[in-house]
């Protein structure tokens, strides 16, 4: 599990189902995070993070008082207050247009989770650790879906099936190690993908992380 | 007699009731005659047709105008706007003879409903030219007028009439007039009928009594006239019944629209925010139950061997039968998923163990519970089947949450939250065709015309996608004018119609519930058309 000796982040939880956000603040606790704050709107976690500003916050879509996309809005105006601070979002369906919202500025340390995900607790808080460490989450179905709309754009058109998936996985925030493993291939076979996908993405040089999150959004404003 | 007759229809105000005092004593006929002339009432009825004959007079004028000019001017468009505008005002103007019949007349017929509002230029046409009442009070200007003139006129002649005639003998005795007839005799006489002078006496005597017998008449000419005048204020001025039912009827069901799809998106929140949240943070618990288990030696570090039988014998599953390979776990290395069994192996020796579980399996000190014999080995039977049914559970509770879900978003899309827009855009975004989304709509429609807006988009696109053979869509939604108009185009092979589609048939129905219409253009070859058209709101 986790390094005893590492820090533990700390985190704000917004949820206003009590019995979730009870249960949610228990996992983490239980799994190496630090729970400091645990609201039930999005004024409340924008006063709790602006008082304290933690490592992350989760945060869900729909909350008082219009059970709308209140969190969304807070999330997205916490990582306009506060950029260090990594959002995982959750939400009960998929909406192309709250990821892309949320991802608009940058994709660094968000997360985009159907709720469903919490209780696969182990990919939950995996994706929460990605996040925390400055990386991109979304969810797998939130990922298909996109690409099941076959979008277009010449450069994503040109893409083959396998550098489709390859991107799909890079979407999820996952490395090419993982994207090796999951596709079962080598990793050289992966970083060719990602060659050929930034390539015809028509993506420069440049720092590969950088490139990657380049990638990602392109696909998702396509 | 268990139901007595029901009176007979009492006439508002009791104006067309017979001239008649209360029934013991009834005046007798000759009484009421005598005595008519001098009863507030006639001079009400000379009253009426006076002012409503001025008072027709203009307004069939200018009605005559307003449609003449109407008609001329339909040629460049703002006839129509005109003749609208006559409607209206038609209605309007209407309560001036309903004031005069009411006030003269007793006559009382309330005023009919003003007609719903609607939206933008085309629905107050459509509203102006379906006012039913407007074009009723047009038609009592048209036929009233000769009836109202007509019977003013008759009053002022007869009153003209009957006075000179009546006092007749006085002015010829006084005046002595003189004339000749065609014989060359000089007649005295004022009047003449034909040949008839009117020149003595008893003459001028009797034309007196016939004027002062038409004195007595007048009032029932009159009342005559105001008796049709009555009837056309009743049937034309007042409210219709059918009018105000279909009135009544488009209010409520406007409202049972609006209250239904409000209803159902409480019944979503609830479900969403309390059923749904429960069941997630269940589910979670399953889980993180699952994972302690998995912590626990039980089954895989303890039970390979002997255990295997009196595990097999209890629960019909070996101990060494690990739970399917999707197992979470909680490594943080970023790949969750089952290929990595072999690097994070359920057993974590750095996690501290419960130590009574610990002391279970390796000592067997809580097994004299369980009838096993072998107490260690049975404890990781029983782990291995906590952790088959903790499995199990966490799957049915994730598939209870899908279920849920399917279930919300049937009652009300979620999508919607943001408006016909974003919902219309993450719709094309799933459709399995490739679909443009173009959306302007400047005021949001109401939330139940949303709703089918949105329901139609939906199963317009699953169309699409089934039975068009489509390699393209495309979905435009304009909000104007009152009116929300939603079109779905593809370029598939067509030959769709409203008739035999089950699916389209059904939209139109839902679509007709608010008054909204659907229409299919699918010529064989494509390219299919659908456009539905919906009001901006119920009611």
């Amino acid at each position: 599990m986790t390094d005893p000796a590492a820090p533990r982040p700390r985190v704000v939880i917004a949820e206003d189902s009590v019995v979730l956000r009870e249960g949610v603040v228990g996992l983490l606790s239980e799994r190496g995070f630090d729970v400091v704050g645990a609201v039930g709107d999005a004024d409340a976690l924008l006063r709790a993070v602006d008082a304290d500003p933690p490592d992350a916050t989760v945060v869900d879509i729909r909350m008082p008082p219009t059970h709308t996309d209140e969190g969304l809005r807070a999330a997205i105006e916490l990582r306009r207050r506060h950029p260090e601070v990594a959002v995982l979002v959750f939400s009960q369906y998929v909406e192309t247009r709250y990821a892309a919202e949320l991802l608009a500025d940058r994709s660094d340390g968000v997360g985009y989770l159907l709720k469903d995900r919490v209780a696969h607790v182990g990919e939950f808080v995996d994706a929460l650790r990605r996040v925390v460490g400055g990386g991109t989450a979304l969810d797998p179905e939130v990922v298909s879906q996109l690409m099941a709309a076959t979008r277009r754009t010449d450069g994503l058109a040109a893409l083959t099936p396998r550098e489709r998936e390859v991107l799909a996985l890079m979407a999820e925030g996952r490395t090419n190690a993982a994207i090796a493993a999951e596709l079962v291939v080598t990793p050289r076979a992966v970083e060719k993908h990602v060659g050929n996908i930034f390539m015809k993405l028509d993506l420069p040089e440049s720092d590969t992380d950088h490139r990657r999150v380049l990638a990602v959004l392109r696909w998702l404003r396509s | 007699m268990v139901t007595p007759l029901a009176p007979s229809a009492p006439a508002p105000g009791g104006g067309a009731a017979p001239p008649a005092a209360p029934p013991p004593d009834r005046p007798s006929v000759w009484h009421t005659i005598l005595r008519e002339p001098f009863r507030p009432r006639a001079w009400r009825d000379y009253a009426y047709l006076l002012v409503g004959a001025v008072l027709a007079w203009v307004a069939f004028s200018v009605l005559a105008m307003l449609i003449w000019l109407s008609i001329v001017l339909t040629t460049i468009g703002v006839g129509i706007v005109l003749a609208a505008l006559t409607v209206r005002a038609a209605r309007i103007y209407a309560a001036a003879p309903r004031a005069l019949a009411g006030s003269l007349l007793d006559e009382r017929v309330p005023t009919p409903r003003r007609r719903r509002r609607r939206r933008g230029i085309v629905g107050w046409l459509r509203a102006s030219f379906g006012d039913v009442d407007g074009w009723r009070s047009i038609a009592f200007v048209i036929v009233s007028a000769p009836v109202t003139i007509g019977g003013a006129y008759a009053v002022i002649v007869l009153w003209a009439t009957s006075a000179t005639a009546a006092t007749y003998p006085v002015w010829w005795s006084l005046f002595g007039p003189e004339n000749t007839d065609d014989a060359g005799v000089v007649r005295h006489s004022g009047v003449q009928l034909g040949q008839f002078y009117f020149d003595t006496w008893p003459r001028a005597l009797g034309l007196s009594l016939i004027g002062i017998v038409l004195l007595f008449a007048i009032p029932w000419v009159a009342r005559g006239f105001t008796t049709v005048d009555r009837l056309l204020v009743r049937g034309l001025l007042g409210p219709t019944r059918t009018s105000d039912r279909v009135d009544d009827l488009e209010v409520t069901r406007a409202k049972a629209v609006d209250q239904s799809a409000a209803t159902l998106r409480r019944i979503e929140r609830d479900l969403h925010d309390g059923t749904q949240a429960r069941l997630v943070a269940l589910a979670m618990h399953l889980d993180m139950a699952r994972d302690h288990l998995a912590n626990v030696p039980g089954p895989d570090a303890a039970g390979s061997g002997s255990g295997a039988k009196g595990g097999a014998e209890r629960v019909g599953a070996g101990p060494t039968d690990a739970p399917p390979g999707h197992e979470d776990t909680d490594t943080g290395e970023g790949d969750d998923t089952a290929d990595d069994t072999g690097e994070d192996t359920a057993v974590d020796p750095t996690e501290p163990l419960d130590p009574t579980l610990v002391a279970g399996a390796a000592t067997g000190t809580p097994a004299a519970a369980s009838p096993g014999g072998l107490p260690g080995l049975t404890t990781a039977a029983e782990i291995a089947r906590a952790r088959e049914l903790l499995e199990r559970a966490h799957r049915d509770a994730l598939d209870a949450i899908a279920e849920l879900r399917d279930v919300t978003r049937s009652i009300h899309p979620p999508a919607l939250d943001r408006g016909l827009d974003a919902a219309l855009a993450t719709l094309a975004a799933r459709s399995g065709v490739p679909t443009e989304v173009d959306v302007r709509i400047t005021r949001r429609p109401s939330p139940a015309i949303e709703t089918i807006a949105y329901y139609c988009a939906a199963e317009l696109l699953t169309n699409v996608a089934k039975h068009a053979g489509a390699t393209r869509a495309a979905i435009v939604a304009r909000g104007e004018a009152g009116v929300l108009r939603l079109q779905v185009t593809d370029d598939g092979r067509g030959g769709a119609h409203l008739a035999d589609e089950g699916g389209l048939a059904g939209l139109a129905e839902r679509v007709g519930t608010v008054d909204g219409h659907l229409t299919v253009s699918s010529p064989a070859g494509g390219p299919t058309i659908v456009v539905v058209e919906l009001p901006l709101s119920a009611g």
